[in-house]
């Protein structure tokens, strides 16, 4: 277990020991400057930074992230199936991000500078994309800048992270595009925050509305339509599952297809990306997320079903009018 | 000029053929026949005699550009002017499909309330006189 660490002269010859160990390994892997802050993960799952406190010598200890409650699942109000572009060139912090984006259940591919990030970005393949504004080659705010310019289907939600989250930062990363600014160093929560903004919604009100406004005179055609998708759910989830199961992955992309436009059409719009992901992996062989996705799939039927049914209910019938 | 009023939707959705059929019926007045799949079609079509066919791509067995170069090739059908349906909105698919003889590409999915608008749209750039090869 870790004992509380209070008193920093305590640490102070082990910490000194860690950083000459740490500054060690940095020149054996070429990296730059030495380290003045160390991370140091647990196996139960807790984490620690150990920083340089200023030129006066000592440490400060920092509790980053408690470990969690055995057996806990993390919050299912994140999407785990988020794609997540991490762009940070700082290794301890891209260790620390991709540890604390798995805890999420995301995966998260990592960029090492601006120039990268916007590469990867312009594969279009990314729902939320972190960038550190202190980047080599190219800066946070301007890899902003061209992510925003690429022609894109989908722009992605981008996320700034800087250890100075002042108001001029706060201008310029809106100046550029940005969704939002952290602090940096990351916490989970925040992540956990961010990341549950990032999804598309359940019901796409708006979308949803569009539909409410087809009408024939004597019949609630939004409700009949929509009564419609949500019968025929089940079957298309169990013919997904059936295709997945027998490896039928052609029928998997095609039926993949039509539920990512038809749940598209109603506003289910998380539904849709899911399916979406499910085709593209069917595409590609054997769809190593099917399970999940599936399993996403079916929660997000039901929110939806829930959602639509209240959105009809409270505009009032619609075949009385 | 010819106004549009019949359409053919072949689509294998139901979700989507519903939708597409109110869509196109309350909001743009059109008649609106669908089919399941591109055998249907070119089965239901020298009856139905529409005047704008509506092709998802990504149909069953006969997929949406088989079905169009069957209809290319059939001496009543050769002259009805035909709009993909796809998800697959990449420009270098419009182009390709075109290039099938296809009037354009419709993007799925479509907002209802202007759905009509946008077949009215691809209606007008077809060919006003003869077949179009």
């Amino acid at each position: 277990m870790t004992p509380p660490v209070e008193d920093s002269a305590e640490i102070e010859p082990l910490a000194e020991e860690l950083f000459r160990a740490a500054a060690r390994a940095a020149r054996a892997l070429g990296a730059g400057a030495p380290p003045d802050r160390l991370v140091i993960h647990l196996d139960d799952g807790a984490m620690f930074t150990v920083s340089r406190a200023d030129a006066g010598g000592g440490f400060a200890v920092a509790l980053q992230s408690a470990p969690p409650p055995a057996g806990a699942a993390e919050a299912s109000d994140v999407p785990s199936l988020a794609r997540v572009l991490l762009a940070e060139d700082d290794p301890v912090n891209q260790k620390v991000g991709l540890a604390m984006l798995k805890r999420l259940g995301c995966t998260a591919a990592l960029a090492g500078d601006g120039r990268e990030a916007v590469d990867a970005a312009s594969r279009g393949e990314f729902d939320v994309v972190f960038l550190d504004l202190q980047m080599p080659n190219l800066g946070g705010l301007d890899a902003c800048r061209e992510i925003r310019a690429l022609p894109l289907r989908a722009q992605p939600r981008i996320v700034a992270m800087t250890a100075d989250p002042s108001a001029e930062h706060h201008a310029a990363c809106s100046d550029a595009g940005a969704d939002e600014l952290i602090e940096k160093p990351l916490e989970l929560e925040t992540l956990r925050r961010v990341l549950s903004r990032a999804a598309a919604p359940s019901l796409d009100v708006e979308v949803f509305q569009r539909l409410r406004q087809l009408h024939r005179p004597g019949r609630d055609v939004a409700g009949d339509l929509t009564g419609s998708f949500l019968s025929g759910l089940p079957a298309r989830l169990s013919e997904l599952s059936a295709d997945l199961a027998s490896g039928a992955t052609d029928e998997l992309a095609r039926r993949a297809h039509s539920l990512r436009s038809a749940a598209a059409t109603f506003g289910a719009a998380r539904m849709s990306a899911l399916a979406r992901r499910l085709e593209a992996e069917a595409l590609e062989g054997e769809p190593p997320d099917g399970e999940r996705i599936l399993a996403e799939l079916r929660k997000e039927a039901a929110l939806f079903h829930g959602l639509a049914v209240e959105a009809l209910g409270r505009s009032g019938a619609g075949g009385g009018a | 000029m010819e106004a549009l009023s019949r359409i053919l939707y072949v689509e294998d959705d139901l979700d989507l053929q519903l939708i597409a059929k109110e869509s196109l019926e309350i909001v743009g007045g059109f008649t609106v026949d669908v089919c399941g799949s591109g055998a249907e079609a070119l089965e239901a079509a020298p009856r139905l005699l529409p005047q704008l066919i509506l092709l998802d791509v990504n149909l069953p067995g006969i997929d949406g550009p088989a079905t169009l170069a069957l209809l290319r090739a059939s001496e009543t059908l050769r002259a009805i002017p035909v709009v993909f349906v796809t998800g697959r909105d990449r420009p270098a698919d419009a182009v390709r499909y075109r290039e099938l003889g296809a009037l354009g590409v419709l993007a799925k999915p479509f907002d209802p309330m202007t759905l009509a608008d946008t077949v009215l749209a691809f209606w007008s750039t077809r060919p006003q006189a003869g077949p179009p090869r």
